[in-house]
């Protein structure tokens, strides 16, 4: 990863060498957008001030710009490489790195895939949350968990701190703000705790609190079980 | 019966053609192997109506299992050694089921110490037949009374309709988001309190 950020470095430091020497050529505005603009020097594209488009907060040298609707950022390509720039502090989100961006608008989050693996940014937070490293990862990162997937083996990775909680024996694993929720193999959904053992009382806490179900959600996958007492799950049998 | 062969073809599992009485037979049978589950330590209002479990009275020889009706009310399912015969019991709200914990068992007041409490739960069998009576279960919230099902539950054995309306019975059972695992458990309870035979 850090070989590549090296070398996109090295593109965008080439390009803006090149720009400088092409002083002469106006900046044309491309798309304007509230205070920020998408401006245009020969082939390459940046971002300025609307106001006075010779206020650069992105330098034109990348290959194509998208802005995200009702946000603060903007996806920006180069070399065929992705990454997040955050307009409003002039920022780079994620540096771009990424070989595609998935937009999730209803969890305002992006999937980072990476040639390591695929992470996820959250964009209510600005940062990102789950580190490119996984053959999958969650759509949704209101929760303190988040899970991504190694193999067919589901896991979870807290929020706060990345701490990665191993769940050997997970085929499935749920989107919730009550605790890390996954499925066994012989269909039995089980809470964990941050040791990865088994929280049963976390489960009936939550079960109870449903007058004996719990819905839980995939939001990837656009699915939904519902669990009894037992951790069994009582739809799509 | 021939439904239930079909539903369970549906879903890969192979069941025999036999009638239900075999196949609640077989339930029967499983109850008998089934295994106990974790000993937990649950405030009364932790335990969910429906849920069985065993205690273990003074000597680890001596158990009963009960089946929560409501709050504070447990029924006894059976009872094992030298117990009294007893319908339910009632507990404090504050009442912890956990081993130490003193109790209040039988017509004689007599009180008695905890000395292991294991949870008993469904199994595939159990499951399957609910989804079979209701393949809407999950949509049904569980019930914070069981006392209802269980005088429905024990008309119904006094006026011998148990076989010719068990399909409806059980059908009422999930509809209160209880599962036959339930049922099971308050037939026995009713055999065991009203007509004086222990199974």
């Amino acid at each position: 990863m850090e070989q590549k950020h090296n070398i996109v470095k090295a593109v965008i430091e080439q390009r803006q060498k090149l720009q400088e020497e092409r002083f002469f050529i106006d900046l044309s505005v491309v798309e304007v957008r509230e205070h920020v603009s998408i401006v245009r020097k020969r082939e390459w594209l940046g971002i300025a001030l609307t106001d006075s488009v010779e206020t650069i907060i992105l330098p034109s040298v990348f290959d194509d710009i998208t802005f995200l609707s009702n946000s603060d950022y903007a996806m920006v390509c180069i070399d065929g490489l992705w990454g997040i720039f955050n307009v409003n502090n002039g920022q780079w989100g994620v540096f771009p790195v990424c070989y595609k961006l998935t937009v999730h608008y209803d969890y305002a989050t992006i999937e980072l895939c990476t040639e390591e693996g695929n992470g996820l940014f959250f964009l209510k937070e600005d940062r990102m949350v789950v580190p490119p490293l996984y053959n999958d990862v969650t759509c949704w990162a209101d929760g303190a968990y988040l899970w991504v997937r190694q193999g067919s083996c589901f896991h979870f990775v807290r929020k706060t701190d990345g701490l990665f909680v191993s769940l050997p024996d997970a085929i499935k694993a749920y989107d919730t703000s009550q605790g890390m929720f996954a499925m066994t193999p012989n269909r039995i959904v089980f809470c964990a705790d941050d040791e990865g053992l088994d929280n049963t009382q976390l489960l009936r806490q939550v079960v109870r609190r449903g007058n004996g179900r719990a819905r839980l959600y995939n939001y990837k996958e656009h699915n939904m079980d519902i669990i009894d007492i037992y951790g069994y799950v009582l739809n799509n049998l | 019966m021939q439904k239930l062969v079909t539903f369970a073809k549906a879903r890969g599992i192979r069941l025999l053609n036999q009638e239900l009485n075999d196949f609640l037979r077989t339930l029967s049978d499983i109850e008998h192997s089934m295994k106990q589950h974790y000993t937990f330590t649950l405030a009364d209002k932790e335990i969910l109506t429906g849920e069985a479990f065993r205690i273990y009275l003074n000597n680890m020889e001596t158990y009963v299992d009960l089946l929560k009706a409501k709050m504070q009310d447990y029924i006894v399912v059976s009872v094992n050694g030298e117990l009294p015969k007893s319908q339910y019991i009632h507990v404090p709200s504050d009442f912890l089921w956990q081993t130490g914990q003193p109790l209040v068992f039988g017509r004689g007041k007599k009180q008695q110490t905890i000395k292991n409490v294991v949870f008993q739960t469904p199994c595939a069998e159990h499951r399957f037949l609910d989804s079979w009576l209701e393949p809407n279960i999950a949509e049904y919230e569980v019930t914070d009374n069981l006392w209802p099902l269980y005088n429905m539950t024990h008309d119904m054995m006094d006026n011998h309709q148990i076989q010719r309306r068990f399909e409806t019975l059980a059908r009422e059972y999930t509809h209160q988001g209880l599962s036959v695992f339930t049922l099971y458990r308050v037939i026995l309870s009713i055999e065991n309190y009203w007509y004086g035979t222990e199974t």
